[in-house]
């Protein structure tokens, strides 16, 4: 047997007849996209993701816009509408120009209130959602970006450094996954006096629960993020940065970091719905924001004595709740597909 | 010998132009366009090809795996007179293990953990036998399991998978495969996860089977040399179309295809030397030179001929260990584990040692010993006269731009998230350079000599190809101009006439830059025609060193004896012959 001899660059011509190949099948621009523009051109391709993104963005939107919004279509939310309301049952009238018609089951739903009014106070239900939309992802966002601070920090140097460093850090996350975290929030709110660090009111209010959801949920990003770092350390291009001479700051920031990004994307979208209704149920039970701020719990436990008598009252805040909480877990679903590699399309 | 016509009449496996075809987001992807086959009952057909050339998708067809994916089959396939593309879903099923079994590439996945292998074997044989007695099944998979070589059946038949080897877990996958007497054995890459000497054994294990079971015999490898000894007739596919079909020992000996020939020559082959690879190498490097109008003297490769033996060597290993703590069970004491015990060998400027061994022999160890990515528990090493055993990692960072790597897995030494301008350009940032447009244009440059393109600095990796990928790994262990690169299995995730380009380059960057390289690698033959001298490793020592030709063409040791005689043989009258003495060796031993 010879020598080999040259192979006929076969490989190579091969190399590029497949790339020719590829174009004719029309998956040519492949080469110089980033994942990111690929993960995106997945996501285009799911509508229920698409959907709920729209519907998040809007969302968004809305909340930024309230004060506009409120403007153009109803009334300020604190506006109290006396004449709207029938004072003995405290339900809207059914024709506010005709008393005796007696009250509307369907809260006064009217061109001038769209999802009509509170009973009692006769306030614009419309706008005080909207600005209960602030409250909410206000207090979602602000809590989950102390999660993720919080959680990907301790999570990459858990992960990284390993040893005793993430046995401490691992029990700790144990610990706070294991403190009755409501009872400890409705116990703390009523403790703080006014005017800590600054802050009075409702500014008070949604610093603690930022800070309460903030520093007990963080062990759900950490968990990831140290899962996927002790993953990645194993990964051969940690040891090729290394065998260049690359130190610990490097392989963290530079070849771990943007790996963890769209995993920490992806659970926090699904942490904020978490945070809306942990925010929610606090409201709820009286320890969130102060009235008359509207926020979508108030309103639910403020609607409950009314139930029977004014079902939309419940229903309305109840749909805002479900639609943004349902609307973040399907984006963040959808994202997570669109940037996992293994889900195939 | 079975050839396309005479078996029509009694062939138990019939392929005629089948077309799988996926509907991806991105268009269209032909798998398989066009091929048609017949194995005999009791014949054997290889389906060779590299990755993307659609043999896995073929023999998943094959056994009716693609129902229920959106995979679009068209053609017939018809196995023991059933056509597989319209048969019921029941009706497949029956034929599965029946008819037509299947083993798969990777013995540690295709067994479920949390079963005995009897367990699963008799499941096997009930699935289609279930009014069949539990102790008849179970006398059945202890006799599979005594036909395929598993000592003791009855006694292992209660084991799990884990206390298996990977070839005996290889062996208790083609058990269950035997279990009700299918009359096809389709093998998807067997031997693909398995050292060379276990290879050997499977191989010879599925060709006894099929002699004395008169089972037709589909075996799938990207692997000439796998197919050579074992199979009657073969087809070489490439881009999902039929490249070459007919007989083995014509197709190997004559073949027609351009392709089939190119996939030949590239096939590294054990009785090529050093030297032999070295000077083909470099004529071929000055007849492209001339092309290209630069005339290059055979002459100028001179200067880096090494010079083993003379002056301080550049590395210097003195009988280096590595210890791993093992805890054995849950309150179980901390063990010592000894990867490597006690390694040692001088490397001048200029040479290639190679280090030869199978999966276990240490041999990845002592690699990342050298480059101080492990501290050796025992022992001490010289580089340049500098005692670097114990150094910490910030003494070592001058070090560093001597002594470079190049991974085995050009999928994952590349990090996914950095374009690959960033990826080699690393290595200069954290060396000290801060000129971003410097780092620009030796990375540019250096792209350009492992012969790919300065605008591909942008690019991820992902949109490279395996042969690519680890040409950027190499540029990336260039960059820092280092004397010295370890490579550890450069090309064992490649396919063969992508090997062959890498390992030229390999060559050409040691002419050009006087490279030292350290080549760990499990092929024989691979390892041969780059290395100097040669060191084989087993358990964590080192069975025989010495010059490579000296090792290769009289082995001292049993051990090197015995994995030379297992590597697999491209001529297919060889190959049986030394099936053949194998079988004599071990009936003489059982007698």
């Amino acid at each position: 047997m010879s020598a080999p001899s040259q192979v006929p660059e076969s490989a190579e011509d091969a190399d590029t007849a497949d790339v020719a190949a590829a174009a004719t099948q029309g998956r040519s621009d492949a080469e110089n996209r980033s994942l990111k523009q690929i993960a995106w051109q997945r996501l285009r391709r799911d509508k229920v993701a698409m959907i709920s993104g729209i519907v998040v963005v809007l969302l968004i939107l809305a909340a930024i816009f309230a004060p506009l919004l409120a403007k153009w279509f109803g009334h300020p939310p604190t506006q109290f509408h006396q004449d709207l309301i029938e004072p003995s049952r405290r339900l809207p009238y059914l024709d506010p120009a005709d008393p005796d018609a007696g009250v509307d089951r369907w809260g006064g739903i009217s061109g001038d209130h769209l999802l009509g009014v509170e009973p009692t106070t006769g306030r614009d239900l419309f706008s005080r959602i909207l600005y209960g939309a602030q409250i909410s992802l206000l207090v979602a966002f602000l809590a989950t970006l102390v999660c993720v601070a919080i959680g990907t920090i301790l999570g990459i140097i858990a992960g990284y450094v390993g040893g005793w460093v993430d046995t401490l850090i691992s029990r700790t996350m144990d610990i706070f996954l294991a403190f009755p975290l409501m009872l400890f929030a409705i116990a703390l709110v009523g403790v703080i006096p006014d005017g800590v660090l600054g802050l009075t009111g409702n500014g008070l209010r949604i610093g603690v629960i930022v800070f309460i959801i903030g520093f007990f949920n963080w062990p759900y990003i950490a968990r990831i993020v140290r899962g996927q770092t002790l993953a990645l350390r194993e990964r051969e291009f940690v040891e090729a940065a290394k065998s260049l001479g690359a130190g610990n700051r490097h392989i963290l920031l530079k070849e771990i970091l943007p790996n963890l990004i769209t995993p920490i994307i992806v659970y926090a979208t699904l942490l904020i719905p978490t945070n809306i209704l942990f925010e929610a149920a606090l409201s709820f039970l009286g320890v969130g924001i102060n009235p008359p701020t509207p926020s979508w719990g108030k309103m639910l436990s403020e609607a409950v004595p009314f139930f029977r008598e004014a079902p939309y009252f419940i229903v309305f805040p109840g749909l805002a709740i479900f639609i943004t909480v349902l609307a973040f877990n399907l984006f963040g679903d959808g994202l997570r597909d669109a940037f996992d590699p293994k889900t195939s399309d | 010998m079975a050839s396309t016509g005479s078996a029509a009449s009694d062939a138990v496996v019939r392929v005629d132009d089948l077309r799988v075809t996926f509907p991806t987001m991105d268009g269209d992807v032909h798998a398989v366009k066009g091929l048609s086959f017949e194995v005999p009952a009791g014949g054997a057909l290889g389906i060779v090809g590299e990755s993307g050339s659609g043999k896995s998708v073929t023999s998943m067809a094959l056994m009716g795996l693609h129902r229920g994916s959106r995979a679009e089959i068209t053609g017939a396939i018809e196995v023991a007179g059933q056509n597989v593309v319209t048969a019921s879903d029941k009706k497949l099923r029956q034929m599965r293990g029946n008819d037509i079994a299947m083993v798969f590439q990777d013995p540690m996945q295709s067994l479920h953990p949390q079963y005995t292998i009897g367990n699963q074997l008799i499941e096997a044989y009930q699935v289609h036998h279930p009014k069949a007695a539990k102790s008849k099944a179970r006398k059945r998979a202890v006799d599979a399991l005594g036909r395929v070589g598993i000592p003791e059946p009855e006694k292992r038949i209660n084991a799990y998978p884990h206390e298996f080897s990977g070839g005996m877990r290889q062996r208790v996958v083609i058990a269950m495969g035997l279990m009700c007497d299918p009359k096809v054995l389709l093998a998807d890459e067997p031997t693909t996860a398995l050292d060379v000497t276990v290879q050997a054994q499977v191989l010879d294990l599925l060709d006894e089977l099929r002699r004395d079971l008169n089972m037709a015999l589909i075996l799938v490898s990207h692997d000439l040399a796998v197919v050579a000894g074992s199979v009657d007739e073969v087809v070489v596919m490439r881009h999902g179309r039929v490249v070459e079909r007919g007989d083995v020992r014509d197709v190997l000996s004559k073949p027609e295809h351009p392709y089939t020939r190119a996939l030949l020559d590239a096939v590294p082959r054990v009785e090529v030397s050093r030297a032999q690879r070295r000077a083909q190498d470099r004529a071929d490097r000055v007849a492209r030179d001339k092309c290209e109008g630069v005339v290059t003297k055979p002459g100028d490769f001179k200067a880096f001929t090494p010079a083993t033996g003379e002056g301080e060597p550049l590395l210097s290993v003195r009988d280096i260990a590595q210890s791993f703590k093992v805890r054995g069970g849950m309150w179980g004491r901390a063990t010592d584990f000894w990867a490597v015990k006690g390694v040692g060998f001088d490397l001048y400027k200029g040479e290639t040692l190679g280090i030869v061994g199978e999966s276990g022999s240490g041999k990845s160890t002592v690699s990342r010993m050298i480059m101080r990515l492990l501290e050796p528990s025992k022992g001490s090493i010289h580089f340049e006269g500098k005692d670097i055993t114990h150094m910490r990692e910030r003494e070592l960072r001058p070090l560093r731009r001597d002594v470079q790597m190049v991974f085995q897995n050009p999928y994952s030494s590349l990090n996914p998230r950095l374009t690959i301008g960033e990826s080699i350009g690393t290595a200069l940032k954290v060396q000290g350079e801060r000129d971003g447009k410097k780092i620009r244009t030796q990375v540019q440059d250096l792209l350009e000599r492992v012969g790919l393109e300065p605008n591909h600095y942008n690019r991820f990796p992902h949109a490279f190809s395996g042969g690519q990928r680890q040409r950027i790994a190499i540029a990336r262990a260039l960059i820092l101009k280092p004397k010295l690169i370890i490579c550890d299995e450069p090309v064992s995730a490649l396919d063969v006439s992508t090997q062959d380009q890498v390992l030229r380059l390999l060559s050409e960057l040691q002419d050009d830059f006087g490279l030292t390289y350290i080549f760990v690698a499990h092929d024989l033959a691979v390892v041969r025609q780059v290395s100097d001298r040669v060191a084989v490793m087993r358990k964590g020592e080192v069975v025989e060193m010495g010059d490579s030709d000296s090792v290769y063409e009289n082995p001292q040791s049993d051990y090197t004896k015995q994995l030379l005689t297992a590597a697999p043989v491209l001529d297919p009258d060889e190959a049986r012959r030394l099936r053949a003495e194998r079988f004599a060796e071990r009936d003489g031993a059982a007698a």
